[in-house]
C-alpha cells in the first residue's frame, strides 16, 4: 500500500538534482560569458557591462534589482574606469583592482562560475576579465527590505521593542550590538538546492558544546531540500527523532532573547528571508517563561509562570474535562453547578462532545479567518464570531451557555502561552473526543501517553522535560516556576548542557 | 527503544517506589488477612525490615556484579541459565502485568465507570502501555519521576482537605490480638508486588550510588505508607474494612468548598500509577526477551506482550485476579520468595563460586 | 510492515471507540438528579421517596422559558431499595443520579425495625457519597422528604442547612453515613441519628430537630431529650458554640451564655477492678444576654457566681444523660467503652465480654469549668 501511495506521489513530483560538480572559471572571457547566459537565461534583471582593463576586455555583472546602483557606480564601476595605471595580466589586474581601486571592504574571489552566479543574484557585482582563472565580486547589495520593526507575536510590556526581519546580516547586526564580545560567532552554511537560502548558526564560543554545533551544521547540510523559504522547513531536521507534538526546536523574533537563549550554551539558527530565528535546544518549560519575567521583579515574575502554565492546563484539558464530566463524571459537578447546567444541556440537541466540538471548530473557523482576513474587515468578523458564536447560537438552543463559558475560558487562556497555541488546539480537540468517549480515565490515560511522548524527547542531548525530569534541583531553584534575583541570577551563568541526564 | 540509555538510580527509585505507593494505593480486604485497623501501623514498619532483608541479593548483585543485571550474572554461570533465568522473569513479570492490569479493572468497573463494560478501557490502557514502553527506561524513569510529585501532590491535597475528619478515637489498640497479625500483614505487604525483581533487572540502566537512593526510596514507602493508612483508619474507622478500595473511600471524605469529593484526585494518581507500572512491566520483558532472542525486534515483543496480558484479562479476567488472592498468602509468599529471593539468590551463589573457581585455576 | 501495523491497530483502537462498543455515556439531561432519599418499611419490601430536581424546561430559559416547580418528588416501591430506585426509571425514563444526593431519611419505624438491610445499598454504591447526612423521620420518610417549604425552594437544602446547624447549636446533632456505619458495627459505641419532626402550616410545611434517636445494632431503641443530646454533644467534642442558661437565685436573674469553645477529655482508669471515667469539660462563654428583676452591675462576685452555676449546670446535665443511659437503658452512645478499649486493651480483653452489660458497673466522673471571657458591650443589665 505504501508503494503505491509513494509511486503516487512521485508521478507528480521530481527528485532534488544531485549537485553538480562547481564548474572552474574558464580563461576565455566569451566562455565565462556564455555560461552566465546559459544559466540565467533572458532575465532582465542581469546586467552585462563590457569594458576594457587596459588591454583587455572585461565583464561588469549584476542584477539590478538587488545591487545598489550608487554603491555600484561608486565603488566599483567609477574607480574601474578611472584607473591609468595597471598591470598587464589580467590576473595582476584583478588584484590591482581589488588591493588598489575597489573601495568597499566587502570582496571575495570566486573560482567556481557557479559561485559567481549566486552572487550576481545575491546582489554583488562580479568582474570577470579575460585571461583570469577566477572573478571577483563586490559587495554593494541595496535590495529592498523591511525596516526594524516591533516584534508581532512576542510582545513584551518592558523589553526592546525591536524584532529580526528578513534580512539575516541585519539580525546579524541586532545580536552583535547586544552582545559586543568576541565570544559570539556566526557560520554560514548554504541550504536549499534551488534556494541557495543562507543560514548562519550563532552561538557563544566559550558556552556551547561544540559536539552541538557540529551536529546542528551536519543536520543543515544533510537537509536535502530543494527551496528553504522559512524556519519550518528546517526545523523536522533539527527536531529530535522522537516524533512528538511539541517541537524542541523553539523560535523568536526577539534579538534580545536570541542573546538569552545563546548565553546559556544554546544555539540560534537565522534562516535569511525569515524574521524567525530558530533555538536549540528548546525546553518545554521556556514556553511559560517571556523577556518580561527578567524585567519584573521575581515574585511578580512566579505570579505570571504560574498563571502561564495555569492557563495551558486550562485551554488544554477543560473542554475534555467538561465533556467528561457531563458525560459520564457528574458527581463532580459541584451541586450549585449542577443544576444550572443540567438545565442549560437539557435544551440542547445535541450530544455534550459534539457541541464541543463543533463549537471549537467554529472558534477556530473565526479565529484563522480573523488571521487572514485584511485588517479593513477585522472588525466585521469579530462582530460575526461575537454575535454567531455568543448570543445567537446559545439563544436558538444550539449549545448552552455552560459550553460558551467553557469556549471562552479555553480561547483566551490559549493565547497566554501563544507559543506552543498550535499543538495546544489539537490536544484539545483530541482530549475531547477522549473525555466524550472513555470520560476521565481516558483523560488521564491521554495525558499519561503526551507526558511520556514528551520524555522521551531529548534535544540535542538535553531532556524536552528539564529540569523537571530529569530534576535538576539546582535548576529549579534558580530558574523554572520561580526564578532568582539578578544579584544571584547574574553571578554565574546557566549551562544547559548540565541538565543532560 | 535505546538499548544503551540509562537514568539515575534516583528516577529509577522514583519508579519503583511509584510502583509500591501503587499496592498501598490499591489495598483492598478482599483477600488480605483480617487484622484491627491499628495492626497496620506497625506492620508497614515490619514490611520494610523485610524488604530490606528481601534486598540482600540486590546488594550482593550490585557490589560483586556491577552493571550486570541478574540475567547477565546467570550468563556467567551458563548461557542456558541466562535464557531460563529470562524467560522465567519474563513470566513473572507477565504475570505482575496481568494482576496491576486485573486490579485496575476491578477499580475502573467498581468504582470509576459501574455502568460500562470495563473490557474497552483495558484496551485503551494496554495500547498506551505498549506505545509507552517503547520509548524506553529514559521516558519512563522521567514520567516515574514527574509522576511521583503529581501523587504526593494529590495525596497531601486529600489529607489535608480531610484533615478534620481524622479521629484517632476511630483507631483500635494496637497488638490487642498480640503481634501475630501485624507480623502476616508485613508479610502480606511486603510481598505484595516484587519492586526488588524489577530492579534486578534494571540495575545495569541505573547510573550512581544505589545506597543512598534505596534508603530514600524505603523510607519514602515506609513514611507515604503510614500516612496513607492513619488517614484511612482514623478516618474511617472499622468501616474502611468494609469497602472494595479504602484509600478510595477515605478520598470521598475530603471535601473543599462547593466541592465536596476529591476522590477524582485518587482515581487520577491510580490510574496514572498503574499505567506507568503496566508500561515499565511491558519494557522489562521486552528488554529480557532481546537478551534472550533478537534485539531486532523489540517492538514486536512489546505489542506480543501487551496483546498477550489483554487477551488474557479480556477473556479469563476472573481467573488472574482470583487466582492471586483466592490462592492465600502462602501462595503469594511462596511465588514471591521464588523470584525475587530464591532464584536470584542460587545464580548469584552459582556465579560467585563459579568466579572463585576460575580464580584458584588462574592463580 | 511496523508502519503497516501501527495504521491498522490505530483503525482498530478508532473503529472500537467510534463505534456502539464504546462506552455509552449517560449525559445529564438522561440523569434524574436526586437530591433527597427517604425509606419506609411496606409490607412487602420497601417505599423510596424520592426529591428529584426539575430539569425540564418549558421553553428555553434564555429567551424567557419558565422552569416551573425546581421539585419534584417521586414515590416508588420494591422488595428493596435498589429495587426501588431503579422502578424511578420506569416512570422517569432516566437514570438515578444519586452522587448528589444531599439526605437519607429513614421512618420510625423502619429506624425501630433495623437498617442495616437499607443502608447495605448506600454503602455499596459507588455513586453514593459516604459524607450524606442521615436522618430519621419522626413520622415517615416520605411526609419528611415531600415536605413543601415554599415554591421553588429545595427542601433537601433547607434541612441540610438545619443539621448543618450542629456547628452553632448545641442542640443539633448531625450523623454521616460512614461515622453511622462505624458505630452501627460497632459493639461499643451504641449509633445516633437526629430525628426531625415535620410541621404543616397551611400550605407550607417547617422542620425542626426534635431529638436523638439511639441505636442498639441497628434499631432504634430510645430517645434524648434536649439536655441528654447537648450532654452526647459535649461528650464527643462536637459542642463548638451555642447557647444554654443558667438561673442565678441570689441574683434573681438568668444569664444566657454563649459558648465559645469547649475542651472535653475523657480518661478511664481502673481502680480496685472497677472502671472508673473522669470527664473533664473546659468550656469558655461569653455572656449573651442577662435578665432580671432589678439591674445589678456586672461584677466579679456575679461572673464569678454564673461560672459556678454554669459548670454545675454542665455536670448535672452530663451526669443526668450517663445515668439514664448507662443504668437504664444499658447503652452508651458517647463512646465511653471504645476509649476504655484503646487505653486498656489487656484489662478489656480480660474483664469485658459483654459492653452494655458492664455498663452498670461503671462509675463516672464529671468535672466542668466554666470561664466568662465577654460581658458584651453592656456593664449592666436591662
Amino acid at each position: 500500500m505504501w508503494k503505491w501511495l509513494k509511486k503516487a506521489e512521485d508521478s507528480i513530483t521530481r527528485s532534488i538534482p544531485a549537485e553538480e560538480p562547481p564548474t572552474r572559471v574558464f580563461a576565455e572571457l566569451e566562455k565565462n560569458i556564455l555560461y552566465f547566459k546559459e544559466k540565467l537565461g533572458a532575465s532582465f534583471d542581469i546586467l552585462y557591462k563590457q569594458t576594457y582593463i587596459g588591454k583587455n576586455k572585461a565583464f561588469l555583472i549584476m542584477d539590478d534589482g538587488m545591487c545598489d546602483n550608487l554603491l555600484v557606480t561608486e565603488q566599483v564601476v567609477a574607480p574601474i574606469m578611472d584607473m591609468r595605471e595597471m598591470p598587464e595580466e589580467p590576473e595582476k589586474q584583478m588584484a590591482y583592482i581589488r588591493d588598489r581601486i575597489s573601495s568597499g571592504i566587502d570582496q571575495k574571489e570566486d573560482y567556481s562560475l557557479d559561485d559567481a552566479i549566486t552572487d550576481v543574484v545575491s546582489g554583488l557585482v562580479v568582474l570577470l576579465i579575460d585571461g583570469a582563472t577566477f572573478c571577483e565580486a563586490f559587495g554593494v547589495q541595496g535590495f529592498p527590505k523591511r525596516a526594524i520593526d516591533n516584534a508581532q507575536t512576542e510582545v513584551q510590556e518592558r523589553g526592546a521593542q525591536e524584532a529580526f526581519v528578513e534580512s539575516f546580516k541585519d539580525n546579524v547586526a541586532l545580536i552583535r550590538r547586544r552582545v559586543r564580545s568576541p565570544v559570539v560567532r556566526f557560520e554560514l552554511q548554504e541550504v536549499g538546492a534551488t534556494s541557495k537560502t543562507r543560514v548562519c548558526v550563532c552561538y557563544f564560543a566559550d558556552r556551547a558544546d561544540s559536539k552541538m554545533i557540529d551536529e546542528i551544521k551536519s543536520r543543515l547540510k544533510k537537509a536535502k531540500l530543494d527551496m528553504v523559504l522559512g524556519t519550518g522547513y528546517l526545523r523536522p531536521f533539527l527536531e529530535s527523532d522522537v516524533t512528538s507534538i511539541f517541537t524542541s526546536v523553539g523560535t523568536t523574533e526577539r534579538p534580545d532573547i536570541a542573546c538569552a537563549e545563546m548565553a546559556e550554551g544554546r544555539a540560534v539558527i537565522l534562516v535569511d528571508g525569515t524574521p524567525f530565528a530558530m533555538i536549540v535546544p528548546y525546553l518545554f518549560a521556556e514556553n511559560f517563561q517571556s523577556m518580561d519575567d527578567y524585567n519584573h521583579r521575581p515574585y511578580y515574575a512566579l505570579f505570571i509562570r504560574v498563571l502561564k502554565f495555569f492557563s495551558f492546563l486550562i485551554s488544554v484539558f477543560l473542554p475534555g474535562l467538561y465533556v467528561a464530566i457531563c458525560t459520564f463524571h457528574q458527581e463532580l459537578l459541584p451541586a450549585s453547578m449542577l443544576y444550572d447546567t443540567a438545565v442549560q444541556e437539557s435544551i440542547t440537541p445535541f450530544p455534550v462532545m459534539a457541541e464541543a466540538i463543533f463549537i471549537h471548530f467554529l472558534y477556530e473557523i473565526v479565529r484563522e479567518a480573523g488571521l487572514r482576513m485584511p485588517k479593513s474587515v477585522g472588525h466585521a468578523v469579530s462582530i460575526v464570531g461575537a454575535l454567531v458564536i455568543g448570543d445567537t447560537a446559545v439563544s436558538a438552543g444550539l449549545i448552552a451557555a455552560p459550553m460558551l463559558i467553557v469556549v471562552a475560558m479555553t480561547a483566551i487562556s490559549s493565547f497566554v502561552v501563544s507559543k506552543i497555541y498550535y499543538p495546544v488546539s489539537i490536544l484539545r480537540f483530541a482530549f475531547m473526543i477522549i473525555g466524550g468517549l472513555a470520560g476521565f480515565y481516558g483523560i488521564v490515560l491521554g495525558f499519561g501517553v503526551v507526558l511520556f511522548n514528551m520524555c522521551a524527547v531529548t534535544a540535542f542531548g538535553t531532556p524536552y522535560v528539564a529540569p523537571f525530569a530529569p530534576m535538576h534541583i539546582g535548576a529549579l531553584w534558580r530558574d523554572s516556576f520561580w526564578r532568582l534575583g539578578w544579584k544571584t541570577l547574574g553571578k554565574r551563568e546557566l549551562q544547559i548542557h548540565s541538565l543532560e541526564k | 527503544m535505546k538499548g544503551s540509555a540509562k537514568i539515575s538510580v534516583w528516577q529509577l527509585f522514583c519508579v519503583l517506589l511509584l510502583s509500591r505507593l501503587l499496592s498501598t494505593l490499591t489495598f483492598s480486604p478482599v483477600g488480605a488477612e483480617k487484622i484491627n485497623t491499628s495492626d497496620y501501623f506497625p506492620s508497614v514498619l515490619f514490611a520494610a525490615i523485610l524488604i530490606f532483608l528481601f534486598s540482600i541479593p540486590l546488594f550482593i548483585q550490585k557490589h560483586f556484579f556491577p552493571g550486570k543485571d541478574i540475567t547477565d550474572v546467570a550468563y556467567t554461570v551458563s548461557p542456558l541459565l541466562s535464557k531460563a533465568s529470562s524467560i522465567s522473569y519474563v513470566l513473572c513479570f507477565l504475570f505482575f502485568t496481568l494482576v496491576s492490569l486485573a486490579r485496575l479493572e476491578m477499580f475502573v468497573g467498581t468504582i470509576v465507570f459501574p455502568n460500562n463494560d470495563s473490557a474497552l478501557f483495558i484496551i485503551l490502557c494496554v495500547a498506551a502501555a505498549c506505545y509507552a514502553a517503547t520509548l524506553g527506561i529514559e521516558a519512563i524513569g522521567r514520567v516515574g519521576t514527574i509522576s511521583l510529585v503529581l501523587f504526593v501532590g494529590a495525596f497531601l491535597f486529600i489529607m489535608i482537605t480531610m484533615a478534620d475528619k481524622v479521629d484517632p478515637v476511630n483507631l483500635s489498640p494496637v497488638f490487642y490480638e498480640g503481634v501475630k497479625p501485624s507480623l502476616t500483614a508485613a508479610l502480606d505487604a511486603a510481598t505484595r508486588t516484587g519492586e526488588l525483581a524489577f530492579a534486578a533487572v534494571l540495575l545495569p540502566r541505573a547510573d550512581g550510588k544505589m545506597g543512598k537512593a534505596y534508603a530514600a526510596g524505603l523510607f519514602a514507602f515506609t513514611v507515604c505508607a503510614e500516612l496513607i493508612l492513619f488517614f484511612v483508619f482514623a478516618g474511617l474507622g472499622d468501616f474502611a474494612l468494609s469497602q472494595m478500595f479504602p484509600v478510595h473511600a477515605v478520598a470521598m471524605l475530603a471535601e473543599f468548598s462547593v466541592f465536596l469529593r476529591f476522590d477524582v484526585l485518587l482515581t487520577g494518581a491510580w490510574i496514572l500509577t498503574a499505567f506507568i507500572k503496566i508500561s515499565l512491566l511491558l519494557y522489562m520483558q521486552s528488554e529480557l526477551l532481546q537478551k534472550s532472542f533478537s534485539r531486532k525486534w523489540n517492538k514486536l515483543y512489546v505489542l506480543c506482550a501487551g496483546l498477550l496480558v489483554l487477551i488474557i484479562q479480556v477473556f479469563f479476567a476472573g481467573t488472574v485476579s482470583d487466582y492471586y488472592f483466592a490462592a492465600g498468602l502462602s501462595a503469594r509468599v511462596i511465588l514471591y520468595i521464588v523470584f525475587v529471593v530464591a532464584v536470584p539468590s542460587v545464580i548469584l551463589v552459582a556465579a560467585l563460586m563459579k568466579r572463585r573457581g576460575k580464580r584458584a585455576k588462574n592463580s | 510492515m511496523q508502519k503497516t501495523v501501527k495504521i491498522l491497530l490505530t483503525v482498530l483502537l478508532l473503529s472500537l471507540l467510534l463505534s456502539g462498543c464504546s462506552a455509552p455515556g449517560l449525559e445529564l439531561k438522561n440523569r434524574l438528579i436526586v437530591q433527597a432519599i427517604g425509606i419506609d418499611d411496606t409490607q412487602d419490601g420497601v417505599r423510596v421517596t424520592l426529591q428529584t430536581l426539575n430539569t425540564e424546561m418549558a421553553g428555553n430559559p434564555n429567551s424567557g422559558g419558565s422552569l416551573g416547580e425546581v421539585v419534584r418528588c417521586l414515590t416508588v416501591e420494591g422488595s428493596t431499595v435498589s429495587e426501588a430506585i431503579s422502578n424511578a426509571s420506569k416512570s422517569e425514563g432516566k437514570q438515578p443520579l444519586l452522587s448528589q444526593n444531599r439526605l437519607i431519611v429513614f421512618g420510625r419505624e423502619t429506624a425501630e425495625h433495623g437498617l442495616y438491610t437499607h443502608l447495605d445499598y448506600f454503602v455499596r454504591s459507588a455513586e453514593a457519597r459516604t459524607t450524606v447526612p442521615i436522618a430519621v423521620s419522626d413520622t415517615t420518610a416520605e411526609e419528611l422528604v415531600t415536605a413543601n417549604f415554599g415554591e421553588n425552594v429545595l427542601s433537601a437544602d433547607s434541612i441540610t442547612d438545619i443539621l448543618d446547624g450542629t456547628r452553632y447549636n448545641i442542640n443539633i446533632v448531625s450523623q454521616e453515613l460512614y461515622s453511622l456505619m462505624n458505630q452501627l458495627s460497632s459493639d461499643l459505641t451504641d449509633a445516633h441519628i437526629p430525628i426531625l419532626r415535620t410541621q404543616k402550616e397551611e400550605d407550607k410545611s417547617s422542620i425542626s430537630m426534635f431529638s436523638v434517636g439511639i441505636f442498639r445494632a441497628d434499631q432504634m431503641v430510645y430517645e434524648l431529650s434536649a439536655d441528654e443530646v447537648t450532654a452526647l454533644m459535649l461528650l464527643t467534642d462536637q459542642a463548638k458554640s451555642g447557647f444554654f442558661s443558667v438561673e442565678n437565685e441570689a441574683y434573681q436573674a438568668q444569664t444566657v451564655l454563649k459558648i465559645k469553645k469547649t475542651d472535653t477529655s475523657i480518661k478511664s482508669e481502673i481502680q480496685n477492678g472497677r472502671i472508673l471515667f473522669h470527664v473533664n469539660i473546659k468550656m469558655t462563654v461569653d455572656i449573651s444576654e442577662s435578665r432580671a428583676e432589678k439591674p445589678f452591675t456586672l461584677d466579679e462576685a456575679y461572673l464569678q457566681q454564673t461560672e459556678e452555676l454554669a459548670a454545675q449546670r454542665m455536670e448535672d446535665m452530663v451526669l443526668s444523660a450517663v445515668h439514664r443511659c448507662f443504668l437504664e437503658q444499658n447503652s452508651d452512645p458517647f463512646g465511653f467503652g471504645q476509649r476504655l478499649w484503646q487505653r486498656h486493651p489487656s484489662f478489656f480483653k480480660a474483664n469485658v465480654t459483654n459492653w452494655s452489660d458492664t455498663l452498670p458497673d461503671t462509675e463516672v466522673d464529671v468535672q466542668a469549668q466554666v470561664t466568662v471571657e465577654r460581658v458584651g458591650n453592656g456593664v449592666e443589665n436591662l
